[in-house]
């Protein structure tokens, strides 16, 4: 008997040790159509450079937001693309001096930020699992939200993208 | 030593035992202002729902939108419309696409993705935001891009935002 429980421990403890090999279970949930992706978090990494970027955006801080922008394709709510950390930041710049013409006030807060990434894919050309992306949400001074991503490789932002949802008519009554 | 070898392969199997009922650690990141929440991977059941959801208003489903949709949300619309039940949700929604049909180009669009993730809790008691999962979808349509948020709740819709970006110039 005490030959049986030795032999069907030595067991459990050989599965054992084979267990502690394994590895959790990524989450991840949802689709990418026309791939055989799906959507996993990110890093923190990822969210505190595009917490630099914010940052340096909202003091229009044009050095530091250059030296985050490669090449790439950053498209603006208005529909207007630009490719390069020259464009984007004369683009914003035009943004913030049709404010200023206007007097509308300029600023935003920053409603919330997270960072996902794609599974992997086996199509070579799709660039979507370099780096990571921010999602990320912001309330403009006149009320408009915006909903952006933001995709960093190696600390540089080679795709952006911005829709805006305008004030809500309830609000703009109040006003 | 055949005691001491029991003893510790004993030891051995209860560890292992215990160590596969753990559960995956959720990956969570970033930052929800005014909270000291973070957010994580929500369902793939919020996906299917979502599923249903847009399927059903692709195809002007009002009827089962309606089953999906609480009467005491809030939705807000890219045009800056806020709409706080079914009925004047599918009405917003029916208006936009009878607008599409009179300029000639009958709504349709293309899902680009979606996935569902959810709030860390949160010890304020007025935060709703940890209730049910949310989605998060991206869409383009004949003449913009629309960027949604869905919160559903127990199989309803009870936030629902969009956002506009018109499409490449």
């Amino acid at each position: 008997m005490k030959n049986f429980i030795l032999l069907f421990s030595l067991i459990g403890l050989f599965v054992s040790c084979a267990d502690n090999n394994h590895t959790c279970e990524v989450q991840t949930n949802g689709f990418i159509t026309g791939s055989d992706q799906t959507i996993m978090m990110g890093s923190q990494a990822t969210v505190e450079v595009f917490k630099k970027f914010d940052a340096a955006w909202a003091v229009r801080d044009y050095e530091t937001l250059k030296a985050h922008i490669g090449s790439g394709s950053f498209i603006h709510d208005d529909g207007t693309i630009t490719t390069n950390g020259e464009e984007f930041v004369a683009k914003i710049d035009n943004s913030y001096q049709a404010s200023l013409e206007t007097g509308e006030d300029w600023g935003w807060t920053t409603n919330f930020a997270y960072s996902v990434k794609p599974s992997a894919s086996n199509d070579p050309e799709n660039t979507n699992t370099q780096g990571e992306w921010v999602n990320a949400r912001f309330t403009g001074a006149d009320g408009a939200v915006y909903e952006e991503w933001y995709q960093f490789v190696e600390g540089k932002l080679i795709n952006w993208s911005s829709a805006k949802r305008e004030l809500t008519k309830a609000e703009e009554l109040k006003e | 030593m055949k005691k001491l070898i029991l003893l510790f392969s004993l030891v051995g199997s209860i560890v292992s035992c215990e160590n596969t009922n753990q559960p995956s650690e959720n990956i969570t990141n970033g930052f929800i202002t005014g909270t000291d929440q973070t957010v994580m991977m929500g369902s793939q059941a919020t996906i299917d729902l979502f599923n249903k959801f847009n399927k059903a208003w692709l195809n002007r489903d009002y009827e089962t939108m309606k089953i999906h949709i609480s009467d005491n949300g809030i939705y807000r619309h890219a045009d800056g419309i806020i709409t706080n039940n079914a009925e004047e949700f599918i009405a917003h929604s029916e208006n936009n696409y009878q607008e599409s049909l009179a300029s000639g180009q009958e709504e349709v669009w293309i899902t680009n993705f979606a996935f569902s993730v959810k709030p860390s809790a949160s010890d304020d008691p007025e935060i709703t935001n940890t209730q049910g999962e949310w989605v998060c979808a991206r869409f383009t349509g004949l003449n913009a891009v629309y960027d949604e948020w869905y919160q559903f709740v127990d199989g309803k819709l009870v936030d629902w935002t969009s956002s506009k970006r018109e499409l490449i110039k």
